[in-house]
């Protein structure tokens, strides 16, 4: 646990939230890809939250409290304006083709723009599992999903970005060999969905 | 080295490659300058919660 993390576990939640908003524009960045629109939502979020603050439990995550505000106010704005481009099938997305570089590292750039590629749910849980340090069960709550929820749309999301980035075709993607994909997707032993 | 070994290190790097990026991803994001219409919004909301606080309407708004 960080030391921001712990300091938040305690005292009046109010005196923490400006700590809090590095985390909340990183979350929201991740979904929405505009950072006008990611302020946007976290100016929201800190709104509700300080209407709000007597339901949160002093001693609980603050950060995992916020976030379920912010992923909620973003998918309440994202119903009722529409403005996501759907991308179910990646179509769009297939216009990018990376593979790593010639000694095997996946480069960063090449990465992010895989990434921005993904779909705000795939982004999310992605960025709530894998990077923000949540864990499963944590982000299922947020999430309002099973566990297992959590954990085959984290396998979907490895997947995809797999296929982004073409590591998935069976060419030699890292040291001639085959399957690279299954690293992608396996990571914690959580199978493919 | 048989062969499956060697597949199974080159998945595992590839694994850890993109794990790092995803943490990368969020720490950029994290470290990013925040603006100071952060600490507008949150000294007005302080100042709100104060007066009302001060009228008898609660703490919390």
């Amino acid at each position: 646990m960080t030391s921001r993390t712990a300091d938040a576990q305690t005292g009046d939640p109010r005196d923490q939230l400006a700590l809090q908003i590095p985390a909340l524009r990183a979350f929201a960045i991740s979904l929405t890809r505009n950072v006008t629109s990611a302020d946007d939502l976290v100016q929201d979020t800190i709104v509700k939250a300080r209407s709000n603050i007597e339901k949160f439990t002093v001693g609980t995550n603050l950060q995992a409290w916020l976030f379920t505000i912010l992923r909620n106010t973003f998918y309440s704005n994202l119903r009722k304006h529409r403005r996501e481009v759907s991308d179910p099938d990646g179509i769009h997305a297939q216009s990018l083709f990376v593979r790593p570089d010639h000694d095997g590292k996946l480069a960063y750039s090449d990465f992010q723009r895989a990434f921005d590629q993904l779909s705000a749910e795939h982004r999310e849980v992605l960025i709530l599992v894998g990077a923000s340090g949540l864990s499963c069960e944590e982000a299922a709550q947020m999430m309002n999903v099973a566990v297992g929820t959590v954990k085959s749309r984290t396998s979907r999301a490895r997947k995809r970005l797999s296929e982004l980035m073409h590591l998935e075709d069976g060419e030699d993607a890292l040291s001639g060999h085959d399957g690279v994909t299954l690293a992608v997707m396996g990571r914690s032993g959580i199978p493919a969905a | 080295m048989s062969g499956n070994m060697i597949q199974d290190r080159a998945l595992a790097e590839v694994t850890e490659q993109v794990d790092r990026n995803l943490q990368r991803v969020y720490q950029e994001l994290e470290r990013e300058q925040i603006p100071d219409v952060f600490a507008r919004l949150l000294e007005a909301l302080r100042q709100k919660s104060a007066v009302n606080k001060d009228a008898g309407l609660g703490g919390s708004q």
